[in-house]
């Protein structure tokens, strides 16, 4: 495969990772729950107020256009420039997005005071009985148990190609296809691929558990259907992330297949870019298709007048939520689709840091192997 | 309920279902509490759980939430929500099955369990001292007890208590 094919298939693919995420921010005022606006607690008929459609239009607009224009300039410094450049460009469109929510969130809190959106108390809501039996759950744990005959499977194909190996073998490609690092024949190049696996095995595997340990919300103004909605939101979205995590786990077969020679290496890279941008494509279907916890599911319901629970307060700066009184851990976010951590929970700090340990000791293992 | 709505209609409302919905509120399980409410939240659970045992759609065997997942859900202290199905059962109207939670009780065999009708008057002695110096009546007092027992929904032969 030429190296010039193998560089545009790169920059396509940055720049489309790129558009495709800023894209998917770009429509978050749409997915999040009725509840809430840009951050702010409003009561479910508040979406339809002239002000906050309008914004949310705005919203959409600046950030499709902060997404187009940093895609196409990952696109045209995907050969020259350093990889940390492309990813600070590629990051570009989230801090937009985040600021942006910042501004039109000061905005919704001014129309809330002046309207007088306030809650009549403070309620929150719970089913119990055969309504929670008939709620959907996530998929059990030990749907993770999957992940061990794929890297068992790769460390035979590993061990079966290793005499087909040339020595040293060239274990790191540049953008254009062409291998820039080496690593002498031994029991580091059979390691390599399933340490990689292993890793990323833990980490859709810690993402899954984060999914199960999440409170279940309910809207106290309707209560079964929220929770219906939840139920069905949280059980794609870990349907969709084991299938995800499968592909992208598999993918990395490629790497004893490009190391002796059975596929080039233009080849592997141009596979796995391919591989991991339609894995992540059901991720965002999901998305879209229910919204934030369900959301979008009940978008034909009536909407409530009245807030019966408000919790801006705890919500530092929108989206990083601290209660101390809260004993969960994992809630789902405010602005966007997914989970957050719970920061005033000391066990959130432990699991975040054991995570961020397990990184550094991930990225110690790859250096001492290459 | 839910079991008896398919999933898919469940969730294809329109706004004239909602009512649908709304008027079924009264007898779908959900444990609400009010944080802001001056009752304490533990009584508040209480009362809710019982209320769902009253309307019969927590049958006996049904299991509670457990208490992590329920003060996570509710966003309250565990010590709470032990307190309460603590409550529960020493009144009588839920068992706890150690590591597995709780589960709604039978209707009790010893009457003297639960509420009996010498608690019942105790607890409409205080309400109906506390109404008339207020400045209630008497007819006021027994019109509004008749109407809070025409909106409890019909008992079952074997969910009497």
């Amino acid at each position: 495969m030429p190296a010039e094919l193998v560089s545009q298939v790169t920059g396509v693919t940055m720049a489309l990772v790129t558009l495709l995420a800023g894209s998917l921010l770009a429509v978050v005022p749409w997915l999040t729950r009725r509840r809430e606006a840009f951050a702010v607690t409003v009561p479910e008929s508040a979406q339809a107020d002239p002000r906050i459609a309008r914004m949310r239009r705005v919203y959409l607009v600046v950030l499709l256009a902060v997404s187009f224009a940093c895609a196409a300039g990952t696109y045209a410094l995907s050969l020259a420039a350093d990889p940390l450049v492309l990813s600070a460009l590629a990051c570009v469109p989230v801090l937009a997005g985040f600021l942006l929510m910042l501004v039109f969130r000061s905005r919704v809190r001014a129309i809330k005071r002046d309207e007088g959106w306030e809650a009549r108390g403070m309620r929150t809501a719970a089913v119990a009985g055969a309504a929670e039996k008939n709620v959907p759950r996530p998929l059990p744990l030990t749907w993770n148990l999957l992940y061990l005959p794929v890297i068992l499977a790769t460390l035979a194909v590993t061990v079966a190609l290793y005499p087909a190996m040339p020595d040293p073998v060239p274990v790191h490609f540049d953008a254009a296809g062409v291998p820039d690092n080496y690593l002498a024949k031994g029991w580091q190049v059979i390691v390599l691929p399933v340490a990689v696996q292993a890793f990323l095995a833990l980490s859709f595997a810690a993402a899954h558990w984060q999914m199960l340990r999440s409170r279940r919300p309910v809207a106290p103004e309707s209560p079964t259907a929220s929770a219906l909605a939840y139920g069905m939101f949280v059980r794609a979205q870990s349907l969709t992330l084991l299938v995800t995590g499968l592909v992208i786990v598999t993918a990395i077969a490629l790497m004893p297949l490009s190391f002796a020679g059975v596929v080039t290496p233009g080849q592997s890279i141009v596979a796995l870019l391919v591989i991991c941008v339609a894995a992540i494509v059901p991720n965002v279907g999901v998305s879209l298709v229910y919204g934030q916890a369900g959301s979008r599911l009940l978008r034909r319901m009536g909407a409530a007048g009245e807030l019966d629970f408000d919790d801006d307060a705890r919500w530092r700066l929108g989206v990083f939520y601290l209660n101390r009184e809260d004993p969960s851990v994992v809630v789902p976010r405010r602005f966007g689709v997914g989970w957050a951590m719970n920061w005033g929970n000391p066990r959130s700090w432990g699991l975040v840091a054991l995570f961020v340990a397990a990184i550094a000791v991930f990225v110690v293992v790859i250096e001492l192997l290459v | 309920m839910a079991g008896t709505i398919p999933l898919w209609h469940a969730l294809c409302y329109s706004s004239d279902r909602t009512q649908f919905l709304h008027a079924r509120k009264a007898t779908t399980t959900v444990i609400t509490v009010d944080k802001l409410s001056e009752t304490p939240l533990y009584l508040q659970l209480r009362d809710s759980v019982i209320a769902g045992i009253a309307s019969g759609e927590l049958r006996p065997g049904d299991a509670l939430p457990s208490v992590r997942s329920l003060a996570e859900d509710l966003g309250i202290n565990l010590h709470t929500v032990n307190k309460a199905y603590a409550t529960l059962r020493d009144e009588g109207y839920v068992i706890m099955l150690g590591r597995r939670g709780a589960y709604v009780a039978d209707a009790p065999a010893d009457p003297a369990a639960g509420m009996g009708a010498a608690d019942l008057e105790a607890v409409l002695e205080k309400l109906a001292v506390e109404f008339k110096a207020s400045g209630g009546t008497r007819e006021a007092f027994v019109e509004a007890a008749g109407r809070v027992a025409a909106s409890l929904p019909e008992e079952e032969a074997d969910h009497a208590r």
